[in-house]
């Protein structure tokens, strides 16, 4: 079981149409440049490789990065630790994790949760066998102990709960129909009123 | 019940192979039990070594047997089952209950000689339960061909269990506490008989009106949450899972791998496919019990109680277990002050309390106003043994009111012990279903007002 590089995990999300954020894998400090040109400040900046799995355990996440100087620095950084750094546009919003895995005794199953310190913490999430309609991921939601948090409370606006829900049903056909794909993170996924998009991603596959 | 497992649960002859009279040996147990049925059908005791057991004369081999063998059950030491079963199979019996272990659950050399045994019978055409299994009890015609240690009474629920043990106190629970029993079943191994075909059985037998089950593991995941799906829009399915263990061991790799442990998928399939889980074997009783006297209700009871203490105890497990109290009425509140039963410090509100020295004309009177209020789907009555308490009365007012209203169901809780032992008995045989703590009927309740 293996992770799957940047490029490919990008590429089976854009075939389920699981929205991410903008991001750039780049290897040099002219193309981190480039990049951040092209998605606008401010950017973050994460070290990248098949070997990373938990980026946080060792410094790799830079934000608010505001100009070329402060990018140029924390790109140097993050080389020391990495072969390849990804640059990232910078969304506000509520934490979410949306996953699934084979289990083994009823194959595909889909998650999702709060994300960020109420996944490590909290464990608030809902679980279901796979597959899930868009009827049973708004149930799923409902579920949680911190719906009221993402429906918003005092004022602010719910967030987007239509994609939220359309991507948890694509995370599920996706490990439906790809059969050589064992477990899928997105983590987290950022959500506010307009939209929902996955920042960090992994997908495990067999073999590789 | 049809099917190929017909001759099984309904047999006319029965064949013990392995039957002994020695004190202790599971040969004796099974013809001890099977023995108390003899009534309903013949019962044949097959030992090549003995010629006679509590002095009924024995058969060397199954193929001796001069009439016609529906159950063949088996239990000689895993060495000679194939032997056995071979001459099952030539005596084309119904079906044949392997009680004897060694089987699959030692190694991959006891699996080898299973699936012979599954193939011998498969291709033989003849249905085989276990091995390394309890038996199989069905109540209605006085079946037990097991050897547990006790004969649950005859009612509407089928226990399933992966384990013979827990059966062995589930039948010995319910005779002692009255619950009454379809069949139970002990799968063992599942070389032949599955989970799912006793399952897919049992939603076809009209004794049986709720199915219990005690579950370790499951074979096939999918195929059982499609089965339990089908079964639990005409009857339900309750369920305890042992071994909750998560999958702790596991290199973290994310964390969905992490959260989605094996029993937090198991837990998500039951709840996907209206299957209720219960957390204790008490639990799994009290739900089945109520499930298989009363019918559902909508979420809106209330309780008459004459004792203070236990009408706040039994609102606050309502609370938590998500039952709504229904307001009283002005109707149902003049109609009880207008009795001249009543005093007036009656709390006038839900939970409705009586007072301690409550008569039975008290009862009757707030039992009746209450079940006569439309939007109080379903009544808790509570009796605490005081000394003016009189509990048969109470009980056969109970019943009658539930003639009066039979869409209502009643759960009493006549609490105390000795006082109201009777009172119960009473209730019970009406089919009405008595809880002797609050929290485990509110708890069993609740499936009422869910299902």
């Amino acid at each position: 079981m293996g992770l799957i590089n940047f490029q490919s995990a990008e590429k089976i999300l854009f075939k389920y149409k699981i929205p991410i954020c903008r991001t750039f894998f780049v290897v040099s400090e002219k193309e981190a440049l480039i990049a951040a040109e092209k998605i606008g400040y401010p950017v973050f900046l994460k070290a990248y490789g098949k070997d990373i799995l938990h980026r946080t355990d060792i410094k790799g996440v830079i934000g608010g990065i505001n100009n070329e100087k402060e990018l140029k620095s924390s790109f140097k950084k993050l080389m020391k630790k990495a072969k390849g750094v990804l640059v990232q546009e910078t969304i506000f919003g509520k934490e979410i994790i949306i996953g699934a895995k084979r289990d083994s005794q009823f194959g595909p199953v889909v998650l999702v949760g709060l994300g960020g310190i109420f996944t490590e913490i909290i464990k608030d999430f809902s679980l279901r066998v796979a597959p899930v309609s868009a009827v049973e991921a708004r149930l799923m939601l409902k579920e949680l102990q911190g719906y009221d948090y993402l429906a918003g409370s005092r004022g602010e606006k719910p967030i987007n709960f239509k994609s939220l829900v359309s991507i948890v049903v694509s995370v599920s056909n996706l490990l439906i129909k790809e059969k050589e794909i064992e477990e899928i993170d997105l983590n987290p996924v950022i959500a506010n009123e307009k939209k929902v998009l996955a920042v960090d991603f992994k997908i495990l596959s067999y073999g590789k | 019940m049809v099917n190929k497992l017909g001759r099984i649960f309904n047999p006319r002859t029965a064949a013990i192979i392995g039957a002994t009279d020695r004190i202790g040996s599971v040969g004796a147990g099974l013809v001890k039990n099977m023995l108390l049925g003899e009534g309903e059908r013949k019962v044949f005791l097959v030992n090549p070594n003995q010629n006679e057991i509590f002095g009924r004369k024995t058969f060397p081999i199954i193929t001796d047997i001069p009439e016609v063998v529906d159950l063949a059950i088996v239990a000689v030491p895993a060495s000679i089952v194939l032997k056995v079963v071979e001459d099952c199979c030539k005596k084309k019996v119904g079906g044949i209950i392997v009680i004897s272990a060694g089987f699959s659950e030692i190694g991959s050399k006891g699996e080898k000689i299973q699936n012979e045994l599954a193939e011998m019978t498969c291709r033989a055409g003849i249905a085989l339960v276990g091995p390394n299994c309890l038996g199989i009890i069905n109540t209605k015609n006085n079946l037990n061909a097991s050897f547990a240690p006790a004969t649950p009474p005859k009612g509407n629920v089928a226990l399933i269990s992966q384990s013979g043990a827990i059966l062995d106190i589930l039948a010995d629970k319910a005779a002692e506490e009255n619950y009454g029993i379809s069949s139970m079943v002990s799968y063992g191994n599942e070389a032949g008989v599955t989970l799912t075909d006793f399952l897919k059985s049992f939603a076809e037998d009209v004794e049986t009106k709720v199915i219990a089950l005690y579950l370790e593991g499951l074979k096939d995941g999918r195929k059982f949450m499609e089965i339990a799906k089908r079964i639990v829009s005409k009857k339900p399915i309750i369920v305890i899972k042992a071994g909750k263990n998560y999958e702790g061991q596991r290199a973290i790799k994310s964390h969905t791998g992490t959260m989605a442990g094996d029993y937090q998928v198991y837990k998500s399939a039951f709840k996907q496919s209206g299957v209720i889980e219960t957390d204790s074997l008490e639990e799994l009783l009290d739900v089945s019990k109520i499930l298989a006297l009363e019918s559902k209700c909508e979420n809106s009871v209330a309780i008459i109680t004459n004792g203070g203490g236990c009408g706040v105890l039994a609102a606050d497990y309502c609370k938590s277990q998500g039952i709504n109290l229904a307001e009283l009425s002005k109707d149902t509140i003049s109609r009880i002050s207008g009795s001249a039963e009543m005093p007036s410090l009656w709390s006038k509100s839900n939970p409705i309390d009586i007072v301690g020295d409550a008569s039975p004309a008290r009862y009757k009177v707030a039992i009746e106003a209450v079940l006569s209020q439309k939007n109080i789907r379903g009544l808790i009555i509570i009796q605490t043994p005081q000394i003016m308490t009189d509990p048969l009365e109470n009980a056969k007012i109970i019943v009658e009111a539930k003639r009066l209203f039979p869409k209502k169901p009643i759960v009493c809780f006549f609490l105390g012990g000795k006082m109201s032992s009777e009172a119960i008995k009473f209730l019970e045989d009406n089919n009405i279903p008595n809880y002797g703590e609050l929290k485990r009927g509110i708890i069993a309740l609740r499936a009422l007002t869910r299902y």
